[in-house]
């Protein structure tokens, strides 16, 4: 493999060997912290940005990946990911638990909703092909494996003797034909160029719904090289991939037939955002807030998995983004001779101003003072409110804009100054500016002197946003530079200049070729919302310290979305899925409850904007509408 | 089977699509022309030549996306009315087939198979299916079912189109995020007995469209590998560097994100359908015999996703060597040019006929 980071998805990888070395245990641990038995014995729903892992955890759970990890399980990083997993039951004595098998949606599943059938005729098409699917995946998983068909045996639920009989799950391999049958049947309706009307349908076989799921307990595998001598009892695990591409009514039936206490088999259903609707998804936004990382309370017959998680837990993605990096570094031996953590290569000391970058900048400083009656006096205060180690161009910017806030202050200037005006106390509990406005000042010398300021490791995990393929991509920008420098002789480790200039520049390239539905209007709206954001940053007092990422509408207004938004919604459902965009509803500030539109990672990166959460620009829905107007 | 095969197609080019129209078409009982109303007039030139013969009956598509501009929806308005004008309203109807669904399923295909369907006669001595201003997910399906029609009731089916080389309103499509089969050509793509064929995938190269090949790569193999990748690029070409040029565009994909290193390029003429459908069906017997010595399962997928002419050519091969259609719906155009005020209908430059099924082929022996 020349530079992994450049294969951006690890559904290119067909081979089980080769998609295990790329698969770090972080996110692994993350999705199954909590009550991961549940998982199990429920159904769940997962959902996530594209690229934020979920067909790596689907791939992961397949039958024959977990068989090739058992049997490579002496290479060191499989060990962990195989110690992982058994700590989640996953494996028990190296032998696997669960018999995944991954189905993507696809358009064939979506083409049934085109029929000209009854809507019960097409939901009982779709169940069918499903579990007809199922069956044959999970035979053809064990096959692959090495066992024998004639010699797996199906367990059924003792309630359920004729459906046994129904699908001949007394033998294995009438069985595969039976499941091959309906599949065929239902394939060529689906296929065809003019479907069969009704009346024909119903003629043929395929009067009834197959029904395997409500009857399936467990298959018993007998024994699988290399893994187990033994017979083993796997118990069933189906995971609809990118069920997004359902039609809503399918999606909804499809969840809703899972969700059934009565089935034994585990199943996962995995999409995005979109998908589960807007209003669904910002229940279960609100919901993680409050209550344990799995996202269940007892009792209840689903749960709902988020890939991407609050900003909040930044530190758990540096982790995972840290180990992520390590391994694919591990596959490239030009790099790895030199240093094995992305993190060493990277320089996390800021390149300062210029000699005369400097002296412009005290020029500008002392004149606004001197221009506003500044004294020595006066300005020593606020000197002394900035930490001694802070370098002599952020020191100046820092009081640049102290003074500015200091002129706010005096009553006199602006007697009907409003509430706004007057940020947070800026001071910690050590008298001296805090770390927030320490970032403004940095963020405000990017504008004003192109000082680099997407530098070190924990900047490339932060921009992120949790989703790891956009870390690869970010990374990536930065491990081609690294290469090209190796190439070149000169020394692999790249300064902040570097590091800014790569990011900045992947960041704009990736924007630019975004390419999925609405994008441009997508574009237009994330323009619209950055412009307000960089306004509010380079404020000469940074009212929000270090700025804005994000635009705030009253949470009243957002209530109206659906009545008022008009393209604005399908715009949102992109921008949301593709992670140009995040929501936060209910947030609390100044006495009064925002609903939040923070911008993506590369969205700030591209315009110069803070990481840090909080700081967002008001205004109201009517502006976001007017935003993409054609 | 009295149709077309890659032994025996008849086709016409240039000046001689003019003779056949003018000798066969206008003195033929009765057709059906079907057809779209398009953005450039040249999808308005057979409609021209043939609107004052009234042994042709024209039925025209009006593709409906949700994402369209509005400059651009009124000049299909405008040529719709000249259309009708020019027609007259008792030989000619509109129907407006829904390119993509509100959920964004792409349904061009089946909707405007659907519409069809109602169109058909046993009366026709002659079907037309005039692909010059057709998107290829309805233009395909009807070229189908024109052609499964046409055997059953004994007509002539004809497949004509009208392009220039330049095009008179310069387009920018926005794309599905999904890839989809092309409505009838999905032959067994997608059932589990495929799940371990080795794909070889044929892909026509555009400008612009990686993010369109990426989308289809990763539909293709998330369950499957993708074997081979043999992209058709356009040579010989008016610009003779195209094909270069979009190698280069497409080089990151082929290299590194795909994992192909052993590029299999077919180069086929730009504006000659005849050829595409010659080199596909020369590397698809290549690819039969040898997986027929290994044992193996394979099977060619085509995406038509680039030039008009050509992709007509893979639809020529995929109907003959039934082989499946991948591609990427778009969802919406915008463009940045200004509409011409008046319609003014120019022959184009490149013209084709391609006799699908009928009279010449009524002693080819059964296959």
């Amino acid at each position: 493999m020349d530079n992994p980071f450049k294969k951006r998805a690890t559904e290119y990888f067909d081979d089980p060997t080769a998609f295990l070395s790329l698969v770090s245990p972080e996110p692994i641990r993350r999705f199954f912290d909590g009550e991961y038995e549940q998982l199990f014995d429920r159904s769940v729903i997962v959902v996530g940005t594209p690229g934020s892992g979920k067909t790596t955890i689907a791939q992961l759970m397949e039958f024959d990946t977990l068989v090739a990890l058992v049997r490579t399980v002496h290479n060191s990083d499989n060990k962990s990911l195989a110690t992982e997993l058994a700590g989640f039951k996953v494996l028990e004595d190296l032998v696997p638990k669960f018999l995944g098998y991954r189905l993507p949606a696809g358009s064939s599943l979506r083409d049934i909703w085109e029929l000209p059938y009854s809507a019960s005729v097409r939901t009982s098409l779709l169940r069918s092909f499903i579990q007809a699917r199922a069956v044959l995946g999970w035979l053809r998983k064990l096959e692959r494996a090495g066992a024998k068909i004639e010699q797996i045996k199906i367990s059924t639920r003792e309630d359920a003797e004729i459906i046994r009989g129904l699908i001949h799950a007394d033998d294995a391999v009438a069985l595969r034909n039976c499941a091959r049958e309906v599949e065929e049947k239902i394939f060529k309706v689906i296929t065809a160029l003019v479907p069969p009307s009704e009346a024909e349908l119903a003629a043929s076989v395929l009067s009834s719904t197959y029904e395997a799921f409500d009857a399936i307990e467990s298959i018993i595998a007998p024994s699988i090289p290399g893994v187990c001598d033994d017979e083993i009892t796997l118990k069933p695990l189906f995971m609809l991939d990118d069920a997004h591409e359902l039609h809503p009514d399918q999606f909804n039936d499809i969840e809703s037939w899972l969700r059934q206490r009565e089935l034994k088999l585990a199943r996962w259903i995995f999409t995005r955002v979109d998908a589960i609707g807007a209003d669904e998804f910002r229940k279960v936004l609100a919901s993680t807030e409050s209550i344990q990382p799995a996202g269940t309370t007892p009792g209840r017959d689903r749960v709902i998995k988020l890939m991407q998680r609050d900003r909040k837990e930044r530190k758990a993605f540096r982790g995972i983004a840290s180990d992520i990096s390590r391994r694919y570094i591990e596959q490239m031996p030009a790099l790895r001779r030199h240093a094995k953590k992305l993190e060493d290569y990277l320089s996390v000391d800021p390149i300062p101003l210029t000699a005369s970058q400097l002296r412009e900048l005290e020029r500008k400083v002392k004149s606004l003072a001197t221009g506003e009656g500044f004294s020595e006096a006066r300005l020593k205060p606020l000197e002394s409110m900035i930490p001694g180690t802070v370098p002599p161009d952020v020191r100046l910017a820092l009081l640049r804009i102290l003074i500015h806030r200091e002129m706010k202050r005096v009553p006199q200037t602006d007697m009907f100054a409003m509430e706004s005006d007057f940020p947070e106390p800026e001071l910690d509990e050590g008298k001296k500016v805090k770390a927030s406005l320490i970032a403004g000042a940095n963020i405000q010398l990017l504008h004003e002197f192109d000082r680099p300021f997407y530098f070190s490791f924990d900047r490339v995990a932060d921009a992120s946003n949790d989703n790891i393929e956009q870390f690869i991509n970010l990374a990536g920008a930065l491990v081609e530079m690294i290469e090209t420098r190796l190439l070149r002789g000169h020394r692999p480790r790249l300064d902040a200049k570097m590091q800014h200039q790569a990011l900045v520049r992947r960041a704009e390239e990736t924007v630019k070729a975004w390419d999925f539905p609405h994008s441009e209007a997508v574009r237009k709206l994330v323009a619209f919302i950055a412009a307000r954001c960089k306004d509010k940053t380079l404020a000469g007092n940074a009212p929000l310290d270090d700025g804005a990422n994000a635009f705030g509408i009253p949470q009243s207004e957002m209530d109206r979305l659906q009545s008022e938004g008009g393209e604005l919604i399908t715009v949102l459902h992109f921008a949301l899925a593709y992670n140009a965009l995040s929501l936060t509803e209910k947030y609390e500030c100044k006495n009064k409850t925002w609903c939040l539109f923070e911008l993506g990672g590369l969205p700030i990166i591209i315009n110069g904007l803070t990481f840090n959460r909080g700081g967002f620009c008001e205004g109201h829905l009517s502006e976001l509408v007017a935003s993409i107007a054609k | 089977m009295s149709r077309f095969s890659s032994k025996r197609c008849i086709a016409h080019g240039a000046d001689d699509v003019t003779e056949f129209v003018s000798l066969h078409l206008k003195e033929a009982a009765s057709v059906l022309f079907i057809g779209t109303v398009g953005i450039e007039t040249s999808s308005l030139y057979y409609p021209s030549e043939l609107a004052a013969s009234t042994n042709v009956q024209f039925r025209f598509f009006v593709e409906q996306r949700s994402d369209e501009s509005e400059a651009l929806a009124d000049l299909g308005k405008r040529h719709r009315d000249w259309l009708s004008s020019k027609i007259g309203n008792s030989r000619c109807q509109f129907v407006d087939v829904q390119i993509i669904s509100m959920d964004g399923a792409t349904v061009a295909g089946r909707n405007a198979v659907n519409a069809a369907a109602k169109w058909y006669d046993n009366g026709f001595t002659d079907i037309v299916v005039d692909s010059s201003g057709m998107s290829k997910g309805v233009c395909f399906p009807v070229i189908r079912q024109a052609i499964d029609m046409g055997e059953r009731i004994g007509a002539n089916v004809h497949l004509l189109v009208a392009s220039n080389d330049q095009r008179m309103i310069q387009l920018n499509a926005e794309s599905n995020d999904r890839a989809d089969w092309m409505h009838g050509f999905q032959g067994q793509m997608g059932l589990d007995s495929m799940t371990d064929a080795l794909q070889l995938w044929m892909p026509q190269l555009s400008e612009g469209g990686v993010a369109q090949m990426n989308i289809m790569h990763g539909h293709l193999s998330a369950s499957s590998p993708v074997a081979e990748v043999c992209p058709i690029v356009p040579f010989p070409s008016l610009d003779p560097r195209r094909g270069d040029e979009l190698l280069f565009e497409y080089r990151d994909a082929f290299q590194v994100d795909w994992g192909n290193e052993h590029l299999n390029v077919i180069y086929a003429h730009e504006s000659d359908p005849m050829d595409v459908f010659r080199s596909i069906t020369r590397m698809e017997f290549v690819r039969r015999e040898v997986f027929l010595a290994t044992g193996k399962k394979a099977v060619s997928v085509l995406s038509p996703s680039g030039w008009r002419i050509g992709s007509l050519g893979m639809v020529l091969a995929a109907i003959d060597l039934e082989l499946p259609m991948l591609y990427v719906e778009t969802i919406g155009y915008t463009s940045d040019s200004t509409p011409p005020s008046t319609i003014e209908i120019r022959k184009p430059e490149r013209l084709w006929h391609i006799w699908l099924t009928g009279a010449p082929y009524a002693d080819t022996p059964q296959s």
